[in-house]
C-alpha cells in the first residue's frame, strides 16, 4: 500500500530586513521571558526530567 | 487554503519579527519577539507578542488597538512561527496569553487550524499543571508548540 504524507501548506515569508529591531532587552519581552520560566519550572515539558533555565 | 497576513519583516537572527497592523485606529506596529529561556537542551523559547509605543518604542502588550484585523494579525504571528522553526528546528516554544482571554484567543485560533497545524507540528495545552496533547474543546492556560 502507497503511503502518502500530507503536504505540509504552511509557509512562512518573512522579509529580512536590519531595520528590525533586536527586542532581547525590551522589559516587557524580559518579564513574559520570567514568567514562563516560572511556570516551566513548575511543570516541564513533556518527557523531559529536567530544564536548565537562563 | 489561503489565510490573509500582513507583510512582515524578520531580523537576522529570526527571533524578531515586525509588521504593521491597519485599520479604523490607523497604522501600528506589532512586534513578535521569540526568547530563549533554557540553557542547552531541550531548547525552548517563549514568544512574546505585543504593540510598539511610538513614543518610547517599548512593547506595550495590553494594548487593545481594536483595528478589527485580530485574524489576520493571528495568522501573521501564526507565519512567524513557521520562519523561526525553519531556523531552530528542534526549539519548542511557550506561547501564552498576557491575560485569560487572549489565552483564549491563542486558544481558539489553534483549534480552528489544529488539523493543518498538526502536520507539521505537535501541539501541547496546559491544564491542571500538566501537559496534554492539543485537543479542541477544551481549555488550557498555555500552549508548547514543536515542529515535528
Amino acid at each position: 500500500m502507497t503511503m502518502v504524507k500530507k503536504q505540509s501548506i504552511l509557509k512562512g515569508n518573512a522579509v529580512l530586513s536590519d531595520k528590525v529591531k533586536d527586542r532581547g532587552n525590551d522589559p516587557y519581552f524580559i518579564k513574559k521571558a520570567e514568567q514562563a520560566k516560572e511556570i516551566l519550572r513548575e511543570v516541564g515539558i513533556p518527557g523531559t526530567r529536567k530544564i536548565n533555565f537562563k | 487554503m489561503n489565510l490573509e497576513t500582513y507583510p512582515y519583516f524578520a531580523n537576522n537572527n529570526f527571533l524578531n519579527y515586525e509588521f504593521f497592523s491597519m485599520g479604523q485606529k490607523g497604522r501600528i506596529k506589532k512586534s513578535v519577539r521569540f526568547t530563549k529561556i533554557s540553557l542547552g537542551d531541550p531548547s525552548i523559547y517563549n514568544l512574546g507578542f505585543g504593540d510598539v509605543v511610538d513614543a518610547t518604542d517599548e512593547i506595550d502588550d495590553h494594548a487593545i488597538t481594536n483595528n478589527g484585523d485580530r485574524d489576520i494579525i493571528l495568522a501573521t504571528i501564526a507565519n512567524t512561527i513557521i520562519d523561526f522553526t525553519d531556523m531552530y528546528v528542534d526549539s519548542y516554544i511557550f506561547v501564552t496569553g498576557s491575560t485569560p482571554s487572549r489565552t483564549r484567543l491563542y486558544q481558539m485560533a489553534i483549534s480552528r487550524r489544529h488539523e493543518e497545524i498538526s502536520i507539521d507540528y505537535i501541539v501541547f495545552g496546559l491544564r491542571d499543571r500538566l501537559w496534554h496533547k492539543f485537543q479542541k474543546n477544551e481549555n488550557y492556560n498555555a500552549f508548547l508548540v514543536k515542529r515535528k
